[in-house]
């Protein structure tokens, strides 16, 4: 298992190193002169040349690239153009926002999903379990923004009252911090959800009808739910794990789209505020951020598998 | 002197990393000569397989070399100069293609052989081995199990090669079916003259075919011998368990008892240092365990490897009731 | 010596000869009722996508002084902001979505599908590269990616497409990839490299053949997420751009209208869920189509 964990680890620099270099051409992608880019329109020769020097642009890409990686390292990620305070505070200062924002999003899916996957297993065949197929399917062919503006709608039409509340930090009033990120949560998590529920479902029914030992719980009298929570839910959280890292990929895209909707102070939120102010250190930050966090997130995930798997455990390596 | 159409060299092959290495063959050597049928025997994990798939060209060997016609590059009209029938009919033969397709894909490289020349040797293919015209234009799907493996055999036959091997070509067919397409193995051979090798885990069934026998086991060969000198004569204690197995109507020389082996049979990744077979011998002592048995030669044309053959059948039986008393 | 044996008679082995093993494929298809309903609702898509702008219904671009009217005999789903009717600019972008959708899916496909079977067949060095490579872009939330790169670049069509097979294109590869796989374990792929057959060959005419059912499938969950990525790109302004209409882009515009005009906004939506979700049962049925036959 040591060697499992270790080989993870020891690929994670690379994936880092790739990533970085992705981010770093993404401001050399923009047509036209980065210097126009970085410092706006209208221009003077001489603010030009001293902003190719202060951004190194007059030198080689990898001498550029190499500086830039340096400086990161170091937390300087540059200036943001509009607010023109450094960067990193800019992004570090919404992290938390849209991290309590995914969490939220993947405890909805999670209990959704294991819910509708769990009930449509136990009643396989059953018009119950058409019926949360039907609306697994519906649920991933909604779009999230959608999904958003319908809520915004019904609740503005029907529950005035409720409110789309607008954001406010956890430590001032977590009561209102949950009710701000409720229908957004929901608007992520509901699609990402129907996502688990068919691969619960699907999991939980290979293994009920294939394992030895449900045929052994059964055959010792334990109903079909004990049988679910106990034998098969245990045994699912396997593929599960894997569905859930790659969900999260789609939530963190997806949580861009729901912070601007519901005008949520996120790092998804910040992207596309500077994507249309074209302040494009800022968007570099928020990218080289958020596939840090995802990064992470499947390494964790990928570190839990020994956990989560017995066999693995046992045997010492995968 | 026409050199042999396949010669094996100590041939060796290992499986996986360094650290954990799967010794599928040791040191196997063989001479199989025109016209001639070698039938290999052994359970799982004796490497047969493996070695079927090194004498056609599918793997290298990892240490020793394989001749073909004395050659190491092995060229027939553009196509291998050995050809092979597989185990599982359902997949031995393309699903989309029909069988004329099929049969006609070892003649693809030949240039020699124009498209009319190519169909007229398929058709005569399909025909020696019994498959009617109109068969030739359907896919697999719709054949039966011994019907597919003959469509196998015509394929292999189509180039003319000088060698075809068998890797448990009969074994998926029900029993009913094997009788016939071992004889028709029988008669394209005494028809065109190919040698053959002949591998299964079934001692009758290559006895029928073989004029020569090697018994494989973990890897290694145990005894290689004439058909004769083998049932006759048998010299290794596996051997000696494998004809044991043999119900007594096939043997023709008196009944024999069965032959208990101890032990579960090793995997091949804990081969145990000294002779392989010492887990499962009755006769097994200090000697066995600590040196491994050379391939020695006890009668000419008959090897075995074991340092006491050859064994005679009552030491081997005394042996085995010996060490296990409440049998 | 005989050098002939006698054809078979029938009853040879468990199965009569004539019996055909396979029910054919309408059957299967006919059997299977999510499957149906699927295709259906692709059919009704495609038909009403391409006759739709054809027939005698609004102009989409003309903007009339009739703005946010509801649902009337003139407007059959109402105007927008602008006054231009609804239904029409709905059919002309459900056309260019679904039209960037089928086109970015068979891009990835071919270049997919072509890198899966190499990986699988060619192993090695060649193998191993390609699957680090996409492991390292799979590191990559494919929305940001999407962004990003339109953002940089700036968002037209090309781009677009662009971008959309190279996010679907990972996942294409390594489905392939295993399905490639399992083909060339097969003993007719042994039997066709020991008559010699050269290895583009090979993959070509047994390996490619083989894995056509999983290509179906993926083509069709592929069409799926494309359209939702597609939309939720031009949801930020990023996709095909205006005047062209673009669903996505219609929700974005209708919001602010919301309250007093509702079918602006539900309409495209409507229209979205609709196709994406036809794909999706469409792609489910024909994997258990597929399933059913290994």
């Amino acid at each position: 298992m040591t060697r499992y964990i270790l080989s993870r680890l020891a690929s994670l620099p690379l994936t880092l190193l790739a990533v970085s270099i992705l981010t770093f051409s993404i401001l050399h992608l923009v047509p036209g002169d980065a210097v126009d880019v970085l410092g706006g329109e209208n221009l003077s020769e001489h603010d030009r040349t001293r902003l190719r020097k202060e951004f190194g642009l007059d030198q080689a890409l990898p001498v550029q690239f190499i500086r830039w990686l340096g400086n990161a390292l170091h937390g300087d990620l540059g200036v943001s153009i509009r607010t023109n305070r450094p960067v990193f505070d800019e992004v570090m200062a919404r992290i938390g926002t849209t991290v309590e924002l995914a969490l939220f999003s993947i405890l909805i899916a999670l209990l959704c999903g294991i819910a509708g996957g769990a009930l449509a297993t136990r009643w396989r065949g059953s018009w119950l379990d058409k019926a949360i197929m039907s609306a697994s399917i519906l649920g991933m062919s909604i779009p999230n923004y959608f999904a958003a503006t319908t809520f915004i709608l019904l609740i503005s039409l029907y529950v005035p009252a409720f409110g789309v509340v607008s954001y406010v930090k956890f430590g001032t009033d977590p009561l209102a911090n949950l009710q701000s990120l409720l229908f957004p949560a929901l608007s992520l998590g509901l699609l990402a959800g129907a996502s688990f529920c068919r691969y619960f479902r699907a999991a939980a029914e290979d293994i009920m009808r294939t394992a030895d030992f449900v045929r052994t719980a059964k055959a010792k009298g334990a109903s079909d739910w004990r049988t679910l929570v106990h034998h098969v839910l245990p045994n699912s959280l396997l593929p599960l794990a894997t569905v859930a890292g790659l969900q999260f990929a789609y939530l963190i895209g997806g949580a861009v789209v729901i912070e601007t909707i519901f005008a949520i102070p996120g790092i998804g939120q910040l992207m596309i505020a500077s994507i249309a102010q074209r302040d494009y250190l800022v968007v570099q930050g928020c990218i080289l951020l958020q596939t840090v966090i995802f990064v992470v997130i499947n390494l964790i995930v990928d570190l839990l598998y020994p956990l989560l798997d017995p066999r693995v455990r046992i045997s010492g390596e995968r | 002197m026409i050199p042999p159409v396949l010669e094996l060299r100590d041939v060796t092959k290992r499986y996986g990393s360094h650290r954990k290495p799967v010794w599928a063959l040791t040191g196997v050597s063989l001479k199989v000569r025109p016209g001639e049928t070698l039938g290999i025997v052994g359970e799982s994990g004796s490497g047969k397989s493996t070695l079927a798939r090194i004498a056609v060209g599918l793997e290298r060997p990892t240490a020793g070399a394989v001749l073909v016609n004395g050659d190491v590059n092995r060229s027939h009209n553009g196509a291998s100069p050995i050809q092979m029938v597989f185990q599982d009919p359902a997949s031995s033969l393309d699903p989309l293609l029909p069988i004329f397709d099929s049969v006609r894909e070892p003649l693809a490289g030949d240039r020699s052989v124009s498209a009319e020349a190519g169909r007229t040797r398929v058709m005569r293919a399909l025909e020696e081995v019994g498959l009617s015209h109109d068969i030739a234009l359907r896919q697999p799907g719709g054949l039966s199990g011994g019907q597919k493996q003959r469509a196998s055999i015509a394929r292999a036959l189509v180039a003319l090669p000088p060698m075809i091997i068998c890797d448990e070509a009969v074994t998926a067919l029900d029993v009913s079916i094997r009788a016939q397409v071992l004889n028709l193995l029988r008669a394209v051979q005494e028809q065109h003259n190919t040698a053959f090798v002949f591998i299964s885990h079934d001692l009758c069934t290559v006895s029928y075919m073989s004029d020569r026998i090697m018994v494989m086991y973990l890897g290694g060969v145990m005894e290689a011998g004439t058909r004769e000198q083998l049932f006759a004569t048998p010299a290794h204690p596996y051997t000696h368990s494998l004809l044991s197995a043999v119900p007594p109507l096939q043997q023709g020389s008196g009944a024999r008892s069965r032959l208990r082996l101890k032990g579960d049979p090793p995997s091949v990744t804990q081969v145990p240092p000294g002779c392989r077979f010492q887990t499962r011998c009755p006769m097994a002592d200090t000697r066995c365990r600590q040196e491994q048995p050379a391939l020695r030669e006890i009668a000419p044309g008959h090897h075995a490897a074991c340092h006491y053959a050859p064994v005679p059948l009552q030491e081997l039986e005394a042996a085995a009731t010996a060490a296990q008393p409440t049998a | 010596m005989p050098t002939r044996i006698q054809a078979i008679a029938p009853g040879e082995g468990s199965r009569p000869v004539d019996r055909p093993a396979q029910v054919s494929m309408m059957q299967r298809i006919r059997s299977d009722s999510a499957l149906m309903l699927g295709l259906l609702m692709c059919l009704a898509l495609l038909i009403a996508v391409c006759l739709g702008p054809f027939l005698d219904t609004q102009d989409p671009q003309e903007m009339t002084a009739n703005v946010l009217q509801s649902p009337s005999p003139l407007h059959w789903l109402g105007t927008d902001s602008v006054g231009r009717d609804v239904l029409a600019r709905l059919l002309l972008g459900a056309r260019s979505s679904l039209a960037v959708a089928v086109a970015a899916t068979a891009l990835a496909l071919v270049i997919g599908v072509t890198m899966g079977i190499a990986a699988a067949y060619l192993g090695g060095w060649v193998d191993w590269t390609l699957m680090r490579i996409i492991d390292i872009v799979l590191s990559i939330p494919p929305l940001l990616l999407a962004i990003a790169l339109l953002a940089a670049i700036g968002p037209s069509t090309p781009t677009l497409l662009l971008v959309l097979v190279l996010t679907h294109l990972p996942q294409t590869v390594r489905v392939l990839r295993v399905s490639a796989l399992q083909v060339g374990q097969r003993a007719y792929v042994d039997s066709a490299k020991i008559s010699r057959v050269h290895a583009v060959r090979i993959m070509l005419r047994h390996v490619l053949p083989n894995v056509r059912g999983m290509v179906i499938v993926q083509a069709s969950i592929m069409v799926a997420h494309m359209l939702l990525v597609e939309t939720i790109l031009s949801f930020l302004g990023l996709g095909v751009q205006p005047p062209s209409p673009s669903l996505g882009f219609m929700v974005s515009e209708g919001r602010q209208w919301m309250e007093l005009a509702p079918w602006v906004v539900l309409s495209p939506g409507a229209v979205i869920i609709f196709s994406v979700a036809a794909f999706t049962i469409a792609g489910h049925g024909l994997d258990r189509m597929l399933s059913s036959q290994q």
